[in-house]
């Protein structure tokens, strides 16, 4: 118990950042204040969240491009769990990248600060004292436990999302127009499929109805000349009508987009506007799951849904990884109802699914998610 | 939102509480700190020149720019540091398309990070 008029005890700090350099730096300059002290240093987000945990700090100073875990993934684990006051400091929180800043501040964020740039005049001093003051405020708010990170807890897609991680997808500057993001619904479901991946797909289409607003897209690991094909069974047997992807064209909402032979499609922006490129020499699976993830993540980020399906190898891990990081709502395929359970796996090793379901469970899953009920 | 005076009340009560930022010892080990990060992730930028570089590659060179860009502004090397912010910028857009051969600008642009820091490290 502080004695009356002892000075009471420094609020406790935990630094997360994955340099070396920034920790030193970010410990000297919150302890130039003797009202601060730092009790810990994260390296990524997983860590940060276990220290929050176990030291119970008075304010969190968050880096949000780590490592392992993403700090907006970290931020809404530990506002769901331990609720903190976080300061994220970034280099992608400027003026140039507000969204990164919104998608921090709707996952529990009390403030932001840029970090010093190449282009900043000002001394570090000067910056260190900036964040200093914006701590001394942070620290006091009052928080709670944050309504996203709990629905994200119980499997659940929340209102606004956000990014960030091991890959480095969510973070990047997204140029000059900010993107409305703020609790915007999802505009497309993602699907990747590989080997038995034609029945699978018939499964999980088959249940989406034919008023469903959302685009689907569909890449089919498939040999040339087959995915027209495709398309014309799944359009015979499923609600929504099935086309093949050209490019210069948008995903259409409550249609079934299939990408095309030969190459590897790319959704170009918020307004589903797709192109479709040659795939680079070497690559093994055409048209490639991981390239249309990848390309989802960034131009939706939250505002879509990533689904793997059954499938020999690996293709599709990655690029749902970036879709999760985006905040987007992952499912994979699980073991028993894959024909191969490769391309699952390996997205569910890599901490890339938010949830692996039975086939049949995956149609209701998007469905609840979209708000729907499902038949 | 709560104003910005010290926690103690008014502005400046506990002034003689705060010490002198940045003293001389922490802009020692802000240094040795960027040497190390130099010595770790350059060596990893210049693997960039050898293959053509998968996803998993490409992602870790990005964020050895990114690292090495933000450092570089701590330690003062401003030219360093926007020459490895355009790296990253660069790497971004060759993630769209991992496991192509990386545009010859971009290997560019890495050696002449590599340079910058080597020399850094000479100094």
């Amino acid at each position: 118990m502080t004695a009356p008029g002892a000075d009471p005890a420094p609020v406790g700090v935990v630094v997360v950042d994955d340099s070396a350099v920034q920790r030193r730096f970010l410990r000297a300059a919150v302890e130039a204040d003797a009202d601060f002290c730092v009790v810990g240093e994260a390296r990524n987000g997983r860590e940060a969240v276990a220290m929050v945990g176990r030291l119970h700090p008075g304010a969190v100073l968050m880096d949000l491009d780590l490592p392992v875990m993403s700090g907006l993934e970290a931020i809404e684990r530990i506002m769901s769990s331990s609720p903190t006051p976080i300061l994220v400091y970034s280099a992608f929180v400027d003026r140039g990248n507000q969204v990164n800043a919104l998608e921090a501040l709707a996952a529990g964020a009390v403030d932001v600060l840029a970090k010093p740039g190449p282009a900043d005049t000002g001394s570090l001093e000067e910056y260190a004292e900036a964040l200093r003051r914006k701590l001394r405020v942070a620290a006091r708010v009052r928080v709670i436990t944050h309504p996203r990170g709990r629905l994200r807890s119980q499997g659940m897609t929340a209102p606004a999302p956000a990014a960030a991680t091991g890959s480095r997808l969510s973070l990047r500057p997204s140029g000059p127009e900010p993107r409305d993001t703020g609790g915007s619904p999802v505009r497309l479901i993602a699907v990747g499929a590989s080997t038995g991946g034609p029945q699978a797909l018939l499964t999980l289409l088959g249940q989406l109805p034919a008023d469903l607003e959302q685009a689907v897209l569909v890449v089919q690991h498939m040999a040339d000349g087959f995915m027209g094909g495709l398309a014309s069974w799944l359009d015979g047997l499923v609600p929504l009508p099935v086309c093949v992807g050209e490019s210069g064209r948008r995903l259409t909402p409550g249609t079934v987009t299939l990408a095309p032979s030969r190459s590897n499609l790319l959704v170009q922006d918020d307004r589903l506007r797709i192109l479709c490129v040659p795939p680079p020499a070497g690559q093994f699976h055409i048209p490639g799951i991981d390239v249309t993830f990848s390309s989802v993540a960034l131009a939706l980020r939250s505002r879509a849904i990533g689904v793997i399906l059954t499938g020999m190898g690996r293709d599709g891990a990655a690029g749902l990884l970036a879709m999760r990081q985006q905040g987007a709502l992952t499912l994979g395929q699980n073991e028993a109802t894959s024909a191969v359970y490769g391309m699952p796996a390996a997205a569910h090793a890599l901490a890339a699914v938010d949830r692996q379901l039975a086939l049949a469970d995956l149609a209701p899953a998007v469905l609840r998610a979209l708000g729907r009920v499902p038949a | 939102m709560p104003d910005e005076r010290s926690p103690a009340g008014a502005p400046g009560a506990q002034a003689s509480r705060r010490r002198a930022a940045l003293p001389p010892d922490v802009v020692a080990s802000l240094r040795a700190a960027f040497e190390q990060e130099v010595r770790r992730r350059v060596p990893r930028l210049c693997r960039l020149q050898r293959d053509v570089p998968g996803r998993a590659v490409l992602v870790q060179a990005q964020r050895d720019a990114h690292s090495l860009a933000s450092s570089a502004v701590v330690v003062g090397e401003a030219e360093a540091a926007r020459c490895a912010r355009a790296l990253e910028g660069a790497l971004e857009q060759c993630l769209l398309q991992p496991f192509a051969p990386l545009p010859p600008e971009v290997l560019a642009q890495a050696e002449r990070l590599a340079g910058l820091l080597d020399a850094w490290l000479r100094r």
